[in-house]
């Protein structure tokens, strides 16, 4: 029987430390503290999480990480991490610095997203070559316009954004103050797209590598 | 912080469940740190395909339904 810790987010030490009591699967949530930094893990066997019970397990480490994310900046762990408390310390040491700048940089931002996907079915019924890439090209301006008139629509509600690319169009993550998730909802409900969060504002953590 | 926000990230009821569901589980599994012993590899930045999840999600549930129907058929 191994026992580690399943790792839900990293916190700053400071502050309020009312975290929720219970973990995944009825464990015990147990912080870790190392370097001003606390990390929210639960004791369990790794064998507990099965495919069985694995869609549970993720909501409920979602739920934990929300709780806490409602109250302050996270840096969540991807489900499942599973370390030894020596691994943990030795990763809070290593890391503070990165993850106290992303923490205090963003304690009242969040990450909203909005997904714009092309319904450009006739891209199938090109035979060539040639009308594949016009086709294509068109569909990606299109998305490109979409994502520009978005990005007008938000206005100053957003800080800044990320793009990724998806096989049928793109992602987009806005850095969105707490105080202005509303106004950038409302704004958006004009362009009739997807809009999800707040969620914590990973995608804007690789600025920070940026700065090695 | 609204009582509503949180209210984004529940998965909902009705005919839009499954979708906030597979929200949450993409975020869940896709972005935040990734560790491997105490080295960061990456975070954040894959996106994972939605089918693919429900896909693999749906597999292993669908064979571990497989091997209880064998094993209770024993």
């Amino acid at each position: 029987m191994v026992i580690t810790l399943l790792a839900y987010c990293i916190v700053l030490g400071q502050g309020q430390t009312d975290f929720p009591p219970d973990g995944v699967l009825g464990s015990r949530l147990e912080p870790v503290d190392d370097s001003g930094l606390i990390a929210l893990c639960s004791e369990m066997e790794r064998s507990s999480i099965s495919a069985k019970n694995f869609q549970r397990a993720a909501l409920e480490f979602h739920r934990v990480t929300q709780a806490v994310f409602a109250r302050r900046a996270v840096v969540p762990f991807r489900f499942p991490t599973w370390l030894s408390s020596e691994e943990m310390r030795a990763h809070l040491s290593q890391e503070s610095l990165r993850y106290k700048d992303f923490l205090l940089n963003h304690a009242d931002n969040v990450q909203m997203e909005v997904r714009i996907v092309s319904k450009e079915t006739a891209m199938q019924e090109r035979t060539t070559g040639g009308e594949h890439l016009r086709a294509r090209a068109a569909q990606l301006r299109k998305v490109d316009n979409q994502a520009n008139e978005i990005k007008n629509l938000a206005g100053d509600n957003a800080l800044e954004w990320r793009e990724q690319e998806t096989p049928d169009g793109v992602r987009l993550y806005a850095l969105v103050s707490r105080t202005s998730i509303e106004k950038f909802r409302e704004k958006l409900k004009l362009a009739s797209v997807p809009v999800t969060g707040p969620w914590p504002a990973t995608a804007f953590f690789n600025q920070l590598r940026e700065k090695d | 912080m609204t009582a509503n926000r949180n209210a984004i990230l529940t998965p909902a009821q009705g005919p839009e469940q499954e979708a906030s569901l597979l929200e949450i589980l993409d975020h869940v599994l896709n972005a935040g740190i990734v560790l491997h012993g105490s080295l960061v590899i990456s975070i954040a930045g894959v996106d994972l395909v939605y089918l693919g999840l429900n896909a693999v999600l749906t597999s292993v549930e669908t064979a571990f339904k497989h091997i209880d129907q064998k094993q209770l058929g024993r």
